[in-house]
């Protein structure tokens, strides 16, 4: 087992990561079109694979970078429902506003 | 079959004629409804006829072998010995619970060496509580858990606490209790907890067979009987009869059971029972609120009294360890076990239980309510039965009563001014439902007077002739009713031309259908309207001439005999000495006269005389399911009472109320007494004129044409005693001044300010601090996707935070 100070990762791709996470975080929480806060997301998942990769690539092993594979096909589909309920919910409210889906609010 | 095996099947029967009604009376209808009930009574006396034929009870001179045994403690008089036993039969149908364990303690006797078992000779098992441990005990070890001695010295008493009975468990159920044994092994033993007096007790659902419930079930069945099939005829017309005869029914069970308990819970069982078939039937036509308020009050009235015999249990039980007739009774002769103040206690508490289902001073005020019920109800729960449960029991224990002299004084005071007080009020009703109420009272008073005079046989015997006469007398009330409102009917249905083809044409002076109520008393059961209804309904008029007699106490009918077997016993202890049985002998014998005279006032309004309403002048008999029970009613009031009877009666009644001998000095008995007081027949001939007198009274005054005495002149003379006595000696207004509306304004209290201000105050409080939360807390729900996502993100930071800082 190698020790975790040895391997630890290079610093730029996880900066990186790291600003692509807060840029996706901030546009989900800022923007108000949905079609935008569904691409911040995405974003946030890719700046968890960058992650993964880059970890993986620093310990030596191959399941962070196979895990992207999955994390991508897992994405791919949630886009596709993302997308499905963008449209089910423009058709219902007429507008693709996150502001306006809030009838639970209390 | 064996006793035992058919016994149970009386109170089945009845039960199983309910639980059909109950599940298929609707299906069945009315009248196949009557049927079944009646089929399921006429079993039951069947089965009870069997046994009374099969069972040696009515036996004479027949010893069956004793049953108690003595020890050198505990010793029974030997006068209760000398005496056979009486036969008893127990069927025992299961085991009810068990109340307390009982105590099984291993005793070593003598001391052994040390690092020795205790040898087998040196241990003794006791169980408790007939062990007496004393100081010359020096060791206590278990058989089960041997100790060596040097653990046993001095140091540890184990008690094994067995559960007894068939069933008990003898594995790890086992309790174990341990104590540190005190130099004083006496005062160690009942701080462990442990009681000085047995507590190991099973109870059973156990039946009793002997003379007195033998005597009782007869009763009921076959009094019963004749009154399931008189309603079918009296209640053909009602839409309600499953319910009615599923309830008849059940009372028949519940009464059955209360007689046939062999311990006083299932007596109690059958008490309660019985009280809520009184209720259930009083309040059989609901609709009119006036009914559902009477069998309200029967039910409250009678609870007073069952607290009062549910704590003479409580006592009981603690007294003598047990409530099964056959272990208290024999107990109870002893006075060693049963101190006087003791009994005196249990005793009066059983008399007040007594007063309430039994309808005397204090708790007297439901019964002429419960007139509300249909009248065949009346004549079986409120006059032939129910009501003289409180005698029964008062016999069945009346070896306690034996040891509370002061109690059987009160119990036959109670008795005497109940009769005297009841047999005013019923001098004056215009009811006729009412009049034979209060008719019911004063004789239930009679048969306290008797048990309160140690006549207990007496008493039951009075109760039996009572059941008779009083059943054939409500039935004939009903009856007459019955053909009332036949006639009423017949005069408003078919008019004047149906009138006028009869043959009385003087009738044709009433008009047609019932006149308005008078004193709110229905017309069809008022004295005022009645009148010559011996021509128009003769099977049940002469029947009902017969019960009249019977109550009045005519020779040779069946309530002179026991009523003077009453008096005899009372005036035989006035023999004794004693002013105040000289007095209760007057008061008897006065109101012997009063019974008397409102018994001919009935017999002469009702039945004799012209009609006064259109309902008497169209009377017609009532069909033959009725008049049939009438009829056998009595051939029973004329030949019930007469001493071919009433002496194998007595003979067959006395090992069950046998009076202890040691206590005879106390209380009279039943063969002694009777000597010292006037011979029978100077004593018979004065009852004799007494009744005839009473009669002759209610001649000169309610004679048909002009009175001699006119009772409406009497009645201005006396004005105040009158409206008393019509008011009832406003006895109810009384409880409802005194207690009703006490307890009325602490509901009210209770009701508006604890419960509305306090209770359901506190509950609305939670609900409006709940509502209050919520409508703060909602506020957190925005509504808005990204205060949810931001909410997200800070958790998700924070938790970073914290792991890092961790690392």
């Amino acid at each position: 087992m190698i020790p975790l100070a040895a391997v630890l990762p290079p610093a730029q791709p996880l900066m990186l990561a790291a600003l692509l996470f807060t840029i996706g975080a901030a546009g989900v929480l800022l923007r108000r079109n949905i079609i935008i806060v569904l691409m911040s997301v995405e974003l946030m998942l890719n700046a968890v694979n960058i992650t993964l990769v880059a970890v993986s690539r620093a310990m030596l092993q191959l399941d962070g970078q196979v895990f992207v594979f999955f994390s991508l096909t897992i994405a791919a589909a949630e886009v596709a429902v993302g997308l499905a309920l963008v449209v089910a919910l423009h058709r219902s409210l007429g507008s693709s506003d996150v502001d306006d889906v809030s009838s639970l609010r209390g | 079959m064996s006793i035992e095996t058919l016994l149970p099947w009386v109170p089945a029967l009845p039960l199983i004629g309910f639980v059909t009604l109950v599940f298929f009376g609707r299906r069945l209808g009315g009248r196949w409804s009557g049927i079944v009930a009646t089929v399921a009574m006429g079993a039951a006396f069947a089965v009870a006829a069997w046994l009374a034929l099969g069972s040696a009870l009515l036996r004479p001179g027949w010893s069956p072998p004793r049953v108690m045994g003595i020890d050198e403690k505990h010793v029974v008089p030997a006068d209760y010995l000398d005496h056979p036993q009486e036969a008893v039969y127990h069927s025992t149908l299961w085991t009810w619970m068990t109340v307390a364990p009982q105590y099984d303690l291993t005793v070593v006797t003598r001391p052994v060496r040390a690092g020795e078992p205790v040898p087998a000779d040196a241990v003794t098992t006791i169980r408790l509580p007939q062990a007496r441990i004393t100081h010359d005990l020096e060791l206590f070890a278990t058989s089960h858990r041997m100790f060596t001695p040097e653990q046993a010295i001095g140091r540890i008493a184990r008690l094994d606490l067995l559960p007894i009975g068939p069933d008990a468990p003898l594995n790890g159920d086992r309790l174990l209790a341990e104590t540190t044994l005190l130099p004083d092994a006496e005062r160690a033993i009942p701080a462990a907890g442990l009681p000085e007096r047995p507590l190991g007790y099973v109870v059973d659902v156990a039946l009793q067979l002997d003379a007195l419930s033998l005597l009782m079930i007869l009763i009921v069945t076959g009094v019963g009987f004749l009154i399931h099939l008189y309603s079918i005829g009296y209640m053909a017309h009602d839409a309600d009869r499953p319910r009615y005869f599923a309830y008849l029914n059940l009372f028949a069970f519940s009464m059955l059971t209360l007689v046939l308990g062999a311990n006083f819970l299932v007596l109690f069982v059958g008490w309660e029972l019985v009280g809520a078939c009184s209720y259930l039937l009083i309040g059989f036509w609901h609709k009119d609120p006036a009914n559902a308020s009477a069998g309200r009050k029967a039910f409250i009235v009678n609870r007073i009294g069952d607290v009062a015999f549910l704590i003479a249990m409580m006592l009981i039980f603690t007294t003598f360890g047990s409530l099964a007739f056959a272990d208290v009774l024999p107990q109870a002769a002893d006075p060693l076990v049963l101190s006087g103040g003791v009994a005196t206690l249990i005793a009066a508490l059983l008399l007040v239980g007594a007063t309430g289902k039994s309808a005397q001073i204090p708790l007297y005020v439901w019964l002429p309510d419960a007139m509300a019920g249909p009248t065949p109800v009346s004549a079986l729960i409120h006059a032939a039965t129910m009501v003289t449960a409180g005698i029964y029991m008062m016999a069945r224990a009346h070896v306690i009563f034996d040891h509370a002299p002061s109690v059987l004084v009160a119990v036959a005071v109670v008795g005497a001014v109940t009769a005297f007080g009841a047999a005013l009020i019923a001098l004056v009703q215009s009811d006729i439902k009412r009049v034979l109420a209060y008719s019911t009272v004063s004789q239930l008073g009679y048969m306290f007077l008797g048990v309160g005079a140690g006549a207990y046989a007496s008493g039951v015997f009075h109760l039996m002739t009572h059941a008779f006469f009083k059943a054939l007398l409500f039935l004939g009330a009903g009856s007459l009713m019955h053909a009332m409102e036949h006639g009423f009917h017949h005069g408003k249905g078919s008019g004047h031309g149906a009138a006028s083809s009869s043959e009385d044409h003087d009738d044709d002076a009433f008009p047609p259908g019932p006149p308005p109520a008078l004193d709110g008393i229905p017309p069809e059961q008022d004295l005022r309207h009645m009148g010559g209804l011996l021509r128009k309904a003769p099977v049940t008029g002469w029947t009902f001439v017969v019960g009249g007699l019977a109550l009045a106490g005519v020779f040779p009918l069946a309530g002179f005999w026991s009523k003077d077997e009453i008096l005899h016993h009372v005036i035989g202890r006035a023999g004794e000495g004693g002013a105040i049985w000289l007095a209760l002998f007057a008061l008897g014998l006065v109101t012997a006269g009063l019974t008397a005279f409102y018994t001919g006032r009935l017999l002469l309004l009702a039945l004799f005389g012209a009609p006064r309403s259109s309902g008497a002048a169209h009377a017609a008999d009532s069909p033959r399911t009725m008049t049939a029970p009438l009829v056998v009613l009595a051939a029973l009031s004329i030949v019930g009472g007469l001493p071919w009877l009433s002496g194998p009666l007595a003979e067959a009644l006395d090992p069950v109320l046998r009076v202890a001998g040691h206590v005879a000095t106390n209380v009279a008995g039943s063969a002694h007494a009777a000597e010292s007081g006037p011979s029978a027949l100077t004593l018979a001939l004065i009852a004799s004129a007494v009744a005839l007198g009473g009669l002759a009274l209610a001649w000169a005054m309610y004679r048909p044409g002009t009175p001699l005495v006119d009772p409406a002149r009497l009645a201005t003379a006396m004005g105040g005693a009158y409206r008393t006595l019509r008011g009832k000696f406003y006895v109810d207004e009384l409880y409802a001044w005194g207690l009703v509306r006490p307890f009325t304004r602490i509901a009210d209290f209770l009701w508006h300010r604890v419960d509305d201000g306090v209770v359901d105050a506190a509950v609305n409080a939670v609900g409006r601090g709940a509502v209050a939360l919520g409508q703060g807390s909602r506020r957190w729900q925005t509504g808005y996707v990204r205060t949810y996502g931001l909410g997200i993100v800070i958790g998700a930071a924070a938790l970073a935070a914290w792991l890092l800082w961790l690392v």
